[in-house]
This record gives structure tokens, sequence and C-alpha cells, in this order.
């Protein structure tokens, strides 16, 4: 499948345009391949990687290469733009701000709801409260504060700013699979030696070693609270009732 | 010589090896399920331009997981993994309601494969500690599984990053996969 003509020629005018959206809009001076949708801008894949860490409700990402595009979603890039998101943000967000942060603001929400309502031809959202937007949206969720903390963890990542410039010219993402102290980046494998058959038990990892271990950690993370049921065109035996 | 010897040790020890393909939309956390599998950890990952492939011992299985890219233009890669494949297991982000309908027919597709005529089916109903995520009845149901014909699947509520859901999917692959043989 080839890339859209169509999408690939708005892309390029949208790059021609404003040369602000050839660059990442959360770690400028790397090239922004990739689209946060929601907010209608021009992001690289290592920021892509926090985009969408936060879901789709907050952040839906595309490839503007690898990715077939809707007009809707083409008409939020349209309106938006890297330069008019920074702007905004600008006004409401401190520049320091953790980049997961920044997208859970209530500034950032109010952002997509307009984005979103104008692509759409919908009415606007009621207008910011001043003084407000650097707040965050409801609670955050432990399995949030858990998902800052591996980001900033990982190297590359945790120097982002929103609007800002990254702080550091570490360079490490992007470069195939690698640990950091105990956490790991896992990046993208275009180069066939970083995948393939790259794991051949080591001696330390032969079978008899690690019999049990997998099962045994596995068993650890589970808190038996998630339900699953299936079918066996062998059994006669139906699923039950309540979840037909 | 070398190849025998693990073979009758395999045989020995009861480890079977077993092809698991893991698809899914972009985004999905097949990745990131991947490596929970293997370090028990959460890695930030990047969208995956290829694939990432483990080994996952569990009980008397070992699990050869080939993790494929899941962005729109690269799916038609997916039928290059399909030969020999015992098991397919199949990620959706339980919170994108608007693609799930693109989910439906990737996975009809695929099954309609020859290749994977004998593949079973896990589904992981991922995401589930988003807000709002569909249950793994309602994905059930939007994925039109309860329409399979000749085909074992089980879907199984998970969370990735904390491992929720991924012992009990893994569990029911390697009690059915054991059967099967």
């Amino acid at each position: 499948m080839a890339v859209d003509p169509a999408a690939s020629a708005f892309f390029n005018r949208q790059r021609e345009a404003d040369p602000a959206n050839s660059v990442c809009c959360d770690c400028e001076g790397r090239k922004a391949e990739w689209a946060s949708v929601s907010h209608g801008t021009y992001i690289s894949i290592e920021a892509s990687s926090i985009h969408r860490s936060l879901g789709v409700k907050t952040s839906f990402v595309l490839s503007t290469t690898l990715d077939s595009w809707k007009d809707v979603h083409l008409r939020m890039m349209e309106l938006g733009g890297n330069r008019r998101f920074r702007e905004f943000m600008q006004k409401h967000v401190p520049k320091d701000m953790p980049l997961r942060k920044k997208y859970l603001t209530r500034a950032a929400e109010w952002y997509r709801a307009n984005l979103k309502a104008e692509a759409e031809g919908l009415t606007p959202p009621a207008p910011l409260e001043p003084g407000t937007g650097h707040w965050l949206i409801e609670g955050q969720s432990t399995q949030e504060q858990l998902l800052d903390h591996i980001f900033a963890a990982a190297p590359g990542c945790n120097t982002m700013t929103a609007g800002g410039i990254s702080k550091s010219t570490l360079g490490t993402s992007g470069e195939g699979p690698h640990r950091s102290s105990s956490r790991r980046s896992v990046s993208e494998n275009t180069n066939a030696s970083k995948s393939g058959f790259k794991d051949k038990p080591a001696f330390s990892n032969w079978p008899w070693r690690q019999a049990g271990c997998v099962a045994h950690r596995l068993k650890k993370l589970s808190t038996g609270k998630m339900d699953g049921f299936g079918f066996d065109p062998g059994e006669t035996q139906r699923p039950p009732a309540s979840i037909r | 010589m070398g190849l025998a010897f693990t073979k009758i040790w395999q045989r020995m020890i009861g480890k079977q090896e077993m092809r698991i393909l893991m698809v899914g939309l972009d985004a999905a956390g097949k990745t990131t399920i991947l490596y929970k599998l293997k370090l028990g950890e959460v890695v930030t990952t990047i969208p995956t331009i290829g694939f990432n492939v483990e080994t996952v011992e569990y009980k008397n299985l070992s699990f050869t997981v080939w993790d494929v890219g899941g962005q729109d233009k690269i799916r038609p890669l997916w039928r290059h993994y399909y030969q020999g494949t015992n098991g397919l297991i199949y990620v959706v982000d339980s919170n994108d309601r608007d693609r799930i309908e693109d989910a439906r027919e990737e996975l009809n597709k695929m099954l309609n494969e020859d290749e994977m005529r004998d593949a079973v089916v896990l589904v992981f109903a991922n995401k589930q500690d988003l807000p709002n995520a569909m249950t793994a009845a309602e994905v059930t149901e939007k994925l039109g599984l309860h329409n399979l014909r000749h085909r074992q699947w089980f879907i199984q509520s998970a969370c990735a990053t904390t491992g929720d859901g991924l012992y009990e999917g893994l569990d029911w692959l390697s009690r059915t996969l054991s059967s099967k043989r």
C-alpha cells in the first residue's frame, strides 16, 4: 500500500505553509512524521510514545506516512498546527511542567474540545476560566502516576517540554531496544538487526533454569479481577447467558 | 545433532514450542504486553515499525511471540507471519470505540485466511484501566466473536501496564494448545 497521495500532498502543504509543522511540537529539533490528531499537532516518533500512553481519548496518534487519514482528521490538522497549539499552551501552562501532565491539564482538554468542535462544525466549549488552565483534569489515578514515573525514567522522554525546547541532546531513543537501569525503551525496528532472532537463549536463560519462573511471575501480576470467557467448538457447553 | 538433542531434551522436560502471532490495530498495546510478559516490567514503547519477537516460557510451553506493527499501511505485512501460527493473540484497545469496527474487519480478514485455519484465538480487551473502557462482553459483541465457526477463542480483559489479565490469557492459551497436541 502506498502512501495516500492526497494526504501526502496535504502534509507537504502544511509544512511549507509553516516550518513549525516540520519539527516536533514537543521536542524541537526532531523530525515530525507523526501527529496528535486530537491536538492538531505534528510530533516525533519519540513524543508519540508519550501521547499513546495517554489513551486515545486524550491523544489520538496517527502517522503521516503509515496511516490512512479521514477528512475530519485532516481538517483538525489544518485548523490546528504546531504554532497555534504552542502559543495557546504558553499562555496557560508553565513551561517546565512535565509533558504527560501538560496534556492532562484543563487547558489541553479545552483546546482538544475546541479544535474538535471547529472541525466538526459544532458549538465550541465554554471559554476556559482565566487562571485555571494549568489545573489537572480530575484526580490522577495510580495508573497515571505509574506511567508518569516510567516516562520520567525513560531516556529522551523526560527532557521534553510541551511547547518548549528539548533541554538535552540525548539521542538515545530510536536506536533500538536498550535498557536504562531496570527499564527498557523499545524502539522502532526498521533495521533487521534489532529484531529477528535476537533472543537466542543465553546459557543463563536455558529452559531448566527458567521453567516456572515466568508462570510464577505472571501469577503474581494478576489480581484475578479481570473477567474472561470463550468458546470451544469441540464442547457443547455455551458461555453463560450473562455474557452472551 | 545439536538440534536432535534439543528436541529430545524438550520432550523429556515436556517443553513444546508454540508460535504465537500478536497483532491488532496501532496503539492497542501489543509491544507493552510482549515486554510485560517477557520482563514483568512496563517499558516505554514507540510505534513498532516492523516487529519484535521474544520467547516466553510458560508452564510446559515455550511461546515464540511475534509482535507486529499495527499501522494501517503495514497491516498487509501481517500475512507474512501467518505460516505455522498455533495461536493468535489479538489485542484491542477497549477505549477506542471509534475504531472497534476497524478492529473487527482486520480480525475477520485474518481468520478467513487458509493459513490461519487451525490457529486458536486469544483476544485481550486491553486498557481496562482507562475510564469508560468497553467490557469484555462488549468487545466480544462488537468483534462478532460469537459468530466465529469452528474456532476456539477466548477473550480476556486486561491491563498490560499492571499485568492484570495477562496470566489468565496465557493460561488459557497453554491449556488449549497443550490439549490440541
